[in-house]
């Protein structure tokens, strides 16, 4: 499990892997709860299937982007929650930092003004 | 709805992830659509294809660190897959894939049976007529017989060979010519002269000019056309001998000449039955017409009946259960490969018996485990199959070539698409046959005593007895095989020792000739030329006895004719049948047969000589029966221009083999000036030179005596013996050689289990030595413990070889299935092998030191 080193090895991240890590930015939410925001917060443009969510969650449990925690669900006792490591959070950043550089140039290139950021 | 798609969909998905993921994605299927439980069922094949593709990489790099063992066994998998595909592919070819014919399945030969006579008869014109207008169930019919022409091309004579047929054959096979037409009823008048022809012919003898259609070519001294081109490669069956396989050109069979006679009979023929009907219905439908014809034609049908049989069964002749035997040898050398294999993975796994229980007691399942086997059997074995058809094509192309010109369409042969597909089925059968080993023997120990045994080498009891068994089987498939090829072996040189009644070597003999009846039109005619090219043969440097004749022994020539003794009365009908002959003088003193009584024919027994006749010791003991040959009259028939006549018995010679096969037959000998035949070879015996100096001097002589006739090859009588046991010393060599390949896998096996085993039992050998035992008590436990796994597998092999040699009675010559010889032999070959393998081991076990063995205790 690689934790150290150079986040920016790992970019790009795909498009579902890295709205999972934003979804778990903000809290810890079980998968089905992951989905439902990454939906919510591309205005539906975005839908992760199962398969997916569920490979992407157990590919990076195993590389230590994320971890489940211990945490009993009162409405569904099957659903586990997942949080993001700081070593998660690095990747995370680092993508969004990727993300953003892009988003500049092309605003300089006047592919997008800032009124687009409104 | 939902629900259930979502459960299938979970199944896709490997174990590990369904069993720790499955509830959590349930929890959310009352907010799932279609196209999530196709996401699902994506990602869960991509995961099991990524698993798989980890697994491979995992086993390729275990692989490369054991580059020996991969060798062995992949070389082991190579021989037994290699051997399958090639066998297929002849198995496909020769047997299994239908005649290359228009609903080949309701395809018959018509056959005929006499009861008077030995070798079965042929069909003459008006036999064909009278099933034509008598059989319902015969809806086509058509005549063949085996023809040969000489076509003068530029002043040069070519000697052609072919098919003269009724033009139904054309429909009845649906053989479209790519070039001008097929025959039809008008090729059969008499005078005209046309001819269909092979594209080889049209290839290599009129440079594949389409102009050739209709223009006027010599063929046999007479003006003929060729109507016709055959589409390459086309096969031609001819349903005498079963022969199928490109001829130079089909003719049209005469509709008058020779005569209509309903004794005249030369020909075979082919049918189709009508859809409705079986060969059982028809063959009972024949049955009646023969009845009827018996009566209608006494003189001739007395004894005389018709039946048909499956075409293809006529082609298969006794190919089929050959071809399926040695299918059945290379299965066999399969499973001895497979089972040597499960052992050496056995071997080789049991190093990780420690890790795979933990893993298990871990929580890891027996499937994981014997995936990563599979994985590894599956790549091995694909290996052996890769190296293997390459074997294969070698070995088709090699070896092959001679051994398959002895099957029906055996030129066909080659590795084509259902071959291919055969080993890709192997491979997997092969794979799993091999990983059942391993896997059972991993299921069989569990981590308590295998942690027990950890560092002592204790091999596991089960392990071991399950290696045994592999060893058993190994030793009594082996010993099957060798059984089988040993009898095979056995019935060749039986059949190849056959006493033919000549002299053994130095007899050359040429093909059959023709004289053309256009140049040479009389008896007269014939007589002279012929007389002229024996004074020829006679004044070649070294020949002491040269002769012509029509038939000799292996000649393929064989002529029944009725005959009886002046003053017997027979019954009509009853007249018994002989061989005849027509021969020159010398033809006895060039092949060494014995003068018994009376004198040899000479040259001064000439047509205006009074008729004499020498038979053979067969007919004075059975035709002549109780008389004196030598003031014996016997009535010769009319044959080729002559008529029948009395003949005085002047000599009785030896007997002599006609065929192989047959014990010698009544015959007798007429002096050739005497009934000059159209075709004719010659006979020679020369000293100090060789065959094929003999040989050309042969041809060089009918060249220049018969200047229009193309020159006939030469061959030895041990070629013509070679050439008869071609198919049963094919079947021989190739089952000796695969029953090698197996002793030797199987051999390997015995060594590499008696070695593990001394290995693992170094320990006790050591307190053992420790105690004061004896090299020779150490010795005798390791052969001993051998010999016991090894009688196991005799006994049981003997059971199978029972079996296997009963299946092959019917290609055996002259020796018993249980030839008890073979089966003795064979047994003390395996003990003594067997004991050979474990010698090493054994002698290893002796010298293990005390002190090393009780150093680890």
């Amino acid at each position: 499990m690689e934790t150290a080193g150079d986040p920016r090895a790992f970019l790009p991240l795909s498009p579902s892997a890295f709205y999972i890590l934003l979804a778990l930015a903000a809290e810890e939410r079980h998968g089905y709860s992951i989905a439902k925001e990454v939906e919510d917060a591309t205005s539906g443009t975005v839908h992760l299937g199962p398969g997916t969510l569920y490979r992407l969650i157990k590919q990076m449990v195993t590389d230590g982007w994320i971890v489940e925690v211990d945490r009993v669900d009162s409405e569904d006792p099957r659903r586990r929650y997942y949080r993001l490591t700081p070593w998660g959070r690095r990747i995370a950043r680092a993508e969004a930092e990727r993300l953003a550089d892009a988003v500049r140039t092309a605003m300089e290139r006047r592919l997008l003004s800032a009124s687009a950021f409104a | 709805m939902i629900h259930y798609l979502l459960r299938i969909a979970l199944l896709l998905a490997p174990r590990e992830f369904r069993s720790y993921y499955g509830e959590q994605i349930a929890a959310g299927e009352c907010d799932m659509h279609l196209n999530d439980v196709l996401d699902l069922a994506v990602t869960g094949i991509r995961m099991r294809l990524d698993d798989f593709a980890r697994g491979v990489s995992y086993a390729v790099r275990r692989l490369i660190k054991a580059p020996v063992f991969v060798a062995i066994v992949a070389l082991t998998f190579a021989l037994g897959i290699g051997a399958n595909v090639a066998v297929f592919s002849v198995l496909n070819t020769v047997v299994l894939k239908p005649l290359p014919y228009n609903n080949s399945a309701m395809l018959v030969s018509v056959r005929a049976a006499d009861s008077r006579r030995m070798s079965p008869p042929a069909l003459s014109l008006p036999d064909i007529d009278d099933l034509r207008a008598q059989s319902h169930a015969l809806t086509e019919i058509a005549g063949v017989t085996a023809d040969e022409v000489t076509l003068l091309r530029g002043g040069r004579p070519i000697s052609l060979g072919g098919l003269a047929v009724m033009p139904e054959y054309f429909d009845l096979l649906g053989i479209r010519p790519q070039l001008g037409r097929a025959l039809t009823v008008a090729d059969s008048r008499p005078g005209v002269n046309n001819y269909v022809i092979s594209d080889a012919t049209w290839r290599a003898d009129f440079g594949a000019d389409p102009s050739i259609i209709d223009r006027a070519v010599t063929f046999d001294g007479r003006t003929g056309r060729i109507v016709g081109v055959l589409a390459p490669g086309q096969l031609l069956v001819n349903p005498r001998d079963g022969s199928i396989e490109p001829q130079d050109y089909l003719g049209a069979l005469p509709e008058t000449l020779p005569p209509r006679a309903r004794g005249a009979r030369y020909l075979s023929a082919i049918a189709r039955i009508a859809p409705s009907s079986s060969l059982t219905e028809v063959n009972a439908e024949l049955a009646l017409v023969s009845a009827r014809l018996q009566k209608l034609y006494p003189r001739y049908d007395s004894t005389f009946s018709f039946s048909v049989q499956s075409l293809r069964t006529t082609v298969l002749g006794g190919a089929a259960p050959i071809v399926w035997t040695v299918f059945a040898a290379v299965i066999g050398i399969l499973l001895i490969a497979c089972a040597n294999v499960g052992n050496m993975l056995s071997a080789r796994w049991s190093v990780r018996d420690r890790e795979f229980a933990l893993r298990r007691s871990l929580g890891a399942t027996s499937w994981s485990v014997a995936q990563l086997m599979l994985i590894e059997t599956g790549i091995l074995a694909l290996a052996g199959a890769l190296l293997g058809i390459g074997l294969a094509y070698a070995a088709l192309r090699g070896i092959g070539g001679y051994a398959l010109a002895t099957l029906p369409r055996g030129s066909a042969v080659s590795i084509d698409a259902a071959t291919l597909l055969y080993a890709l089925a192997i491979v997997v059968v092969t794979t799993l046959l091999a990983a059942l080993a391993p896997f059972m023997s991993l299921n069989a120990t569990d981590l308590n005593s295998m942690l027990k045994a950890a560092g002592r080498g204790g091999d596991a009891s089960a392990r071991h007895r399950s290696r045994a068994a592999l060893v058993v089987l190994e030793i009594a498939l082996a010993l099957a095989l060798v059984i089988v090829s040993g009898l095979m072996v056995r019935s060749f040189i039986e059949l190849a020792r056959t006493p033919l009644g000549i002299r053994p070597s130095g007899v050359v003999v040429s093909d059959i000739v023709s004289l053309p009846d256009a140049r040479f039109p009389t008896l007269q005619s014939r007589a002279a030329a012929q007389q002229q090219l024996l004074g020829r043969l006679r004044a070649l440097p070294g020949v002491d006895a040269a002769a012509l004749s029509v038939a000799y022994p292996l000649s393929d020539i064989s002529l029944n004719f009725d005959t009886s003794v002046l003053g017997k009365n027979y019954p009509q009908g009853t007249e018994p049948s002989a061989a005849g002959n027509d021969v020159s003088a010398g033809y006895f003193r060039a092949l060494g047969v014995a003068l018994i009584a009376g004198r040899d024919i000479s040259d001064d027994d000439t047509a205006r000589a009074p008729a004499v006749v020498v038979v053979n010791q067969a007919f004075a003991r059975t035709i002549l029966a109780g008389r004196d040959p030598l003031r014996a009259k016997i009535r010769i028939a009319g044959w080729n221009g002559t008529i029948a006549h009395w003949a005085s018995v002047v000599g009785v010679v030896a007997d002599t083999r006609l065929t192989l096969a047959e014990a010698p037959v009544p015959q007798y000998f007429v002096p050739i000036a005497q009934a000059p035949p159209i075709f004719f070879s010659a006979v020679v015996h020369a000293t100090g030179l060789t065959a094929a100096t003999l040989g050309r001097q042969i041809q060089d002589a009918f060249a220049s005596e018969l200047p229009t006739v193309a020159p006939p090859q030469t061959f030895t009588v041990e070629d013509r013996v070679a050439l008869r046991t071609a198919r049963v010393r094919m079947t021989a060599t190739l089952l000796g050689l695969l029953a090698t390949v197996a002793l030797l896998i199987a051999l390997a096996g015995i060594f590499g289990v008696v070695s593990f085993s001394v290995t693992q039992r170094s320990r006790e050998f050591g307190v053992r030595i420790a105690l004061g035992a004896g090299t020779s008590a150490i010795l005798g436990d390791v052969l001993r413990r051998t010999l016991a796994t090894t009688a196991i597998g005799v006994a049981s092999g003997l059971a199978i070889a029972a079996l296997a040699a009963r299946a092959i009675t019917s290609q055996l010559n002259s020796v018993s299935p249980f030839d008890p010889a073979t089966f003795a032999t064979v047994v003390v070959l395996i003990f003594l092998c067997a004991a050979l393998a474990s010698l090493q081991p054994a002698l290893r076990a002796t010298r293990v030191q005390p002190v090393d063995a009780l150093r680890y205790e």
